[in-house]
């Protein structure tokens, strides 16, 4: 039988869905059987909706200036195509 | 490829520079989280960021579609994490040990505090507020592998095939983030008292 520690650590580690048939139904059995194991792992599932819904902003700071800094080595080192400049004769 | 794949290669092809704004504000929130998650300072892992794209469009001519620009993209910041491995952070290695577990859990193996009972609807709007909080106490490379995992929804092997870590060695850095994101949340009230 699994423990809950183990239990814990295959769900949280992402490890069950390699896991072997046998321990996934070990796994599946215990959450029937284990109110506390069945919170742990829904929480988990929400924590993941949580993230997904947030807009990529965030914890990810900072991104647009980096993009814009990318994008402006690329055209000074003529990486881009560059649009004709419309008020150049 | 898909079809719209193919057309955003070709207009990449071209250096379209719309096209190639797209591709590099698509890619850039995962390759810069990819280079701090292999274990780099953040102004490091934006230079290697910044390198990868600028090599990506330095060899557009090699690039022949054979796979996606994504991976044509992640292909090169594997490499150039590669290279950069000497200058890694002292504490950059995947650990296998799991302490994490060991105040969670009885000698038996049973929680020792079970998790509090949640409402859908009250856990969904407490997650709201306490999220980014909580996740700017994880360490930076737990909080970024985590969101690899979650927000931008990459596989296991895509990330550690980029990574160059093991499934385990990735399994332990999730199952950490994970359970200390949840500690954090019921220690800031998320979960109504037990009524057992």
């Amino acid at each position: 039988m699994l423990k809950c520690r183990e239990v814990s650590h295959l769900v949280g580690s992402d490890e069950v869905r390699a896991a072997s048939l046998r321990t996934r139904l070990e796994v599946r059995l215990h959450l029937l059987m284990c109110r506390a194991c069945r919170r742990y792992a829904s929480q988990l599932l929400a924590l993941g909706r949580a993230v997904r819904r947030r807009s990529s902003t965030g914890s990810a700071g900072g991104i647009d200036g980096l993009t814009s800094r990318t994008l402006d080595a690329a055209k000074a080192r003529g990486l881009m195509d560059e649009p004709a400049d419309r008020h150049d004769p | 490829m898909t079809r719209d794949e193919q057309l955003m290669f070709e207009r990449v092809k071209r250096r379209d520079p719309a096209a190639i704004r797209e591709v590099v504000e698509e890619l850039m929130p995962q390759v810069l989280r990819m280079a701090i998650a292999a274990g780099l300072r953040r102004e490091h892992a934006e230079d290697v960021a910044q390198a990868t794209f600028l090599t990506f469009l330095e060899s557009l001519d090699r690039f022949e579609g054979r796979s996606t620009i994504r991976t044509w993209v992640f292909g090169i910041l594997f490499r150039k994490l590669s290279e950069t491995r000497r200058d890694l952070r002292k504490d950059a290695r995947f650990e296998d040990v799991d302490d994490v577990d060991e105040s969670r859990f009885d000698a038996r193996g049973r929680w020792v505090r079970p998790p509090r009972a949640t409402d859908e609807g009250v856990f969904a709007a407490e997650l709201h507020r306490s999220l980014d909080a909580c996740l700017e106490l994880l360490a930076e490379r737990q909080r970024v592998v985590f969101e690899l995992r979650e927000r931008d929804g990459m596989s296991t092997e895509e990330i550690c095939n980029v990574l160059g870590c093991s499934r385990t060695n990735l399994g332990v850095m999730l199952h950490r983030a994970r359970a200390a994101l949840r500690s954090c949340l019921e220690a800031r009230g998320l979960g109504r008292q037990d009524e057992c």
